[in-house]
C-alpha cells in the first residue's frame, strides 16, 4: 500500500477518502438521527439526471450533478413540507424521474459514455485533482454551516414543534439540511457511486450511534469510522484487484454487523 | 399594553369538524388562567392557536398585539406530548439549554449565562442529578420536569402549560405550583389541567372549554357552566369550598359540539 502511494491516483484516492469521511461523518449523523436515509437516497438517484445531462452536453458531468442534486433536495423538501404530499411518495417520484431523465440523456448522447459505471458504483481510483478541489470547497461549506447552525440543527432534528415555537423557521432549516446532504452526495458519488451512496452515508453514523449519546461526539466517531472503512476498503480493493466502491460498502456492512453483535453480547452479559 | 392575548370570534375547523367554536376573550397581563374541560374538548388546540401552530379558520388572534408567529420568542411552552425520537442522542442538559434558543441568534453558541440558568432550573425541579442522562432514559414524570425547566429558562412573558403535572408525583406537583405562584407576579400564565384541586388553590381565573369556551374573567364557575361543558357529573372545588355536582346526565351525549 505504502509503495502504491507513489502513484498520483493513489495519492488522490487517499485524500479523497479523508475528505469524503469528514462530510460523510457530519452529515451522515444528521441523516441517521433525523431518519431521512431514503430522502438522501432520493437525492442521490435523482441527480443521475444531472450526470446524463452532463454527458449529453459533453461537459464534465460533475458540473450538472451539483445543480441537479440541489434541485432535487429543494424539490423533495418543498413538496413534502409545503404541499403536504407524503414524504415517501415525493422521494419515490424524484428517485425514478431523475433516473429516467439520466437514462434518456445518455441514450441521446452519440457514441460512447466513458466512466458511466464509475458514477453508478464509484471508483475512488479515478478521483482527479479537480474533483479534490471541489471536495475541499464543499467540505468547507459543510463544516462552516454546521458549526454556525449547530444549535439550530440540534433543535430542529430533535423536536420540530419546539423549534418552531422557539421562533425557528423549521422548514427553511430542513431544506438547508437537505442541500448539505446534496453536497455530501456529490462528494460521495466519486467514492461509492450513486447506487451505494446511502450505505456510506448511514452505516458509519449508525455504528457511531451505538457508542455515544452526544451528537457532536457521534459526528467525530463516524468520521473516524468512515475514514477507517474507506481507507481499508481502498487497500483491500487494491490488494485483490476488486471494485473499490463495493469493497468499501461490504466492509462497512461487515463492521456494522460486528458492532451489532458486540452490542447484543454485552447486553446479554449485563442482563 | 394590558391585554396579552386577544381572541376575536376565533373558529378552528379541522377536516370539516369544528374543534373550537367562536372564541372571544382577552387575557390580561399577570393573569393566571386555568383551563379545564373534557378530553378532546380542544384545550391543546387552544394553546396551539395562541402559539400560531394552528391557524384559525375564521376570526382574529393577536398575542402581545402582534401575530402569534411574531410573538413566539416571548412565549414559553410545556407541551402535553412531545413527539421526539426517544433514541435521539441528546441528554437532559442539552434539551434544557434548548430553552434559550430564541434568545441566541444563529452563529452564536449558548453562553455562560444560559448554562447558569439551566443549572438553576434543573435544581428547581430537582433533576440536576439526571443532567447527563439520555432523554429517552427518563421516567414520564422526570421528562415532564425537563420540559418545565426548558420552558422556564427562556424567561417568557407568557407561559403556556399543557397538563404539566400529569405524571408528576404529589410532592413535586406542590413544588411546581408554588413555583408558578411565584412566577405569576412577573408573567402571564395559561395552565391546562384536569386537577380541579389545583385550580381552586392557585389559579386566579378559570375557563371551561368544550368546543365553546366559558370564561367570565373571574374565578366563578357555576354548576350550570360545568354541566354545559362536561355534560357529566363533576367534582368541583371552587373558592376552596367543595361543591359536589351529582346530577347525572340523562342520555349518553358525549362531550362534543
Ligand atoms: N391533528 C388533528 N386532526 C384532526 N383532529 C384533531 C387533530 N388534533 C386534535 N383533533 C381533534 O380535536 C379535538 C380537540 O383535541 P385537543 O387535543 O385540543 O383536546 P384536549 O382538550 O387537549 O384533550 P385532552 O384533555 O385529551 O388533552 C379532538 O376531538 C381531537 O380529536
Ligand atoms: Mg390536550
Amino acid at each position: 500500500m505504502l509503495d502504491a502511494l507513489q502513484y498520483q491516483f493513489m495519492q488522490n484516492a487517499f485524500w479523497a477518502a479523508i475528505l469524503a469521511s469528514i462530510s460523510c461523518g457530519i452529515i451522515g449523523t444528521y441523516v441517521v438521527v433525523k431518519r431521512i436515509t431514503f430522502i438522501s437516497g432520493g437525492i442521490a438517484h435523482a441527480s443521475f439526471g444531472g450526470i446524463g445531462l452532463g454527458y449529453f452536453l459533453q461537459i464534465n458531468p460533475l458540473y450538472c450533478l451539483i445543480p441537479f442534486s440541489l434541485l432535487s433536495a429543494v424539490g423533495i423538501g418543498f413538496i413534502s413540507k409545503k404541499i403536504k404530499v407524503a414524504e415517501d411518495t415525493t422521494i419515490g417520484i424524484f428517485w425514478s424521474v431523475g433516473m429516467a431523465i439520466g437514462v434518456i440523456f445518455i441514450g441521446l448522447t452519440p457514441g460512447y459514455t466513458p466512466d458511466l459505471f464509475a458514477y453508478l458504483f464509484g471508483n475512488i481510483l479515478m478521483v482527479s485533482q479537480i474533483d479534490l478541489v471541489l471536495m475541499i470547497f464543499l467540505n468547507i461549506l459543510i463544516i462552516v454551516s454546521v458549526k454556525a447552525l449547530f444549535k439550530e440543527f440540534l433543535a430542529m432534528t430533535f423536536d420540530e414543534e419546539y423549534a418552531t415555537v422557539s421562533g425557528l423557521n423549521v422548514n427553511a432549516f430542513y431544506i438547508f439540511l437537505l442541500c448539505l446532504i446534496a453536497f455530501t452526495v456529490v462528494i460521495l458519488i466519486r467514492i461509492v457511486g450513486i447506487i451505494l451512496v446511502i450505505a456510506l452515508l448511514t452505516i458509519p453514523a449508525a455504528i457511531a450511534r451505538q457508542y455515544t449519546i452526544n451528537l457532536f461526539k457521534m459526528m467525530l466517531l463516524s468520521i473516524c469510522i468512515c475514514l477507517f472503512i474507506t481507507l481499508a476498503g481502498l487497500w483491500l480493493s487494491y490488494l485483490f484487484d476488486i471494485a473499490s466502491g463495493s469493497t468499501i460498502i461490504l466492509l462497512a456492512g461487515t463492521i456494522f454487523s460486528i458492532s451489532c453483535g458486540i452490542k447484543l453480547l454485552t447486553k446479554k452479559l449485563i442482563s | 399594553m394590558d391585554d396579552i392575548v386577544c381572541l376575536k370570534n376565533v373558529w378552528v375547523e379541522i377536516d370539516g369538524k369544528t374543534i373550537l367554536q367562536d372564541h372571544t376573550l382577552n387575557i390580561r397581563q399577570n393573569d393566571f388562567l386555568g383551563i379545564i374541560g373534557p378530553n378532546g374538548g380542544g384545550k391543546t388546540t387552544f394553546l396551539k392557536v395562541i402559539l400560531g401552530l394552528i391557524k384559525p379558520s375564521h376570526g382574529n388572534i393577536t398575542v402581545f398585539g402582534n401575530s402569534p408567529q411574531k410573538s413566539r420568542p416571548f412565549i414559553g411552552y410545556v407541551p402535553q406530548l412531545s413527539n421526539f425520537d426517544h433514541e435521539f442522542p441528546i441528554n437532559v442538559w442539552e434539551v434544557v439549554l434548548m430553552g434559550r434558543l430564541s434568545k441566541r441568534p444563529i452563529f452564536q453558541r449558548y453562553q455562560h449565562e444560559d448554562e447558569s440558568l439551566a443549572e438553576e432550573a434543573l435544581k428547581k425541579v430537582e433533576i440536576w442529578n439526571l443532567r447527563d442522562r439520555q432523554i429517552g432514559r427518563l421516567s414520564g414524570g422526570e421528562r415532564q420536569r425537563v420540559f418545565i425547566a426548558r420552558a422556564l429558562i427562556s424567561h417568557p412573558k407568557l407561559l403556556l402549560l399543557d397538563e404539566p403535572t400529569a405524571s408528576v408525583d404529589s410532592k413535586m406537583k406542590t413544588k411546581i405550583y408554588e413555583l408558578l405562584s411565584e412566577l405569576k407576579k412577573e408573567l402571564t400564565i395559561i395552565l391546562v389541567t384536569h386537577d380541579v384541586g389545583v385550580i381552586s388553590s392557585h389559579v386566579d381565573k378559570i375557563a371551561c372549554l368544550n368546543c365553546r369556551i366559558f370564561y367570565h374573567d373571574s374565578k366563578e364557575i357555576t354548576p350550570e357552566t360545568l354541566e354545559a361543558v362536561y355534560h357529566c357529573p363533576v367534582d368541583l372545588l371552587a373558592h376552596g369550598i367543595p361543591h359536589r355536582i351529582l346530577k347525572t346526565h340523562e342520555d349518553g351525549d358525549n362531550c362534543s359540539c
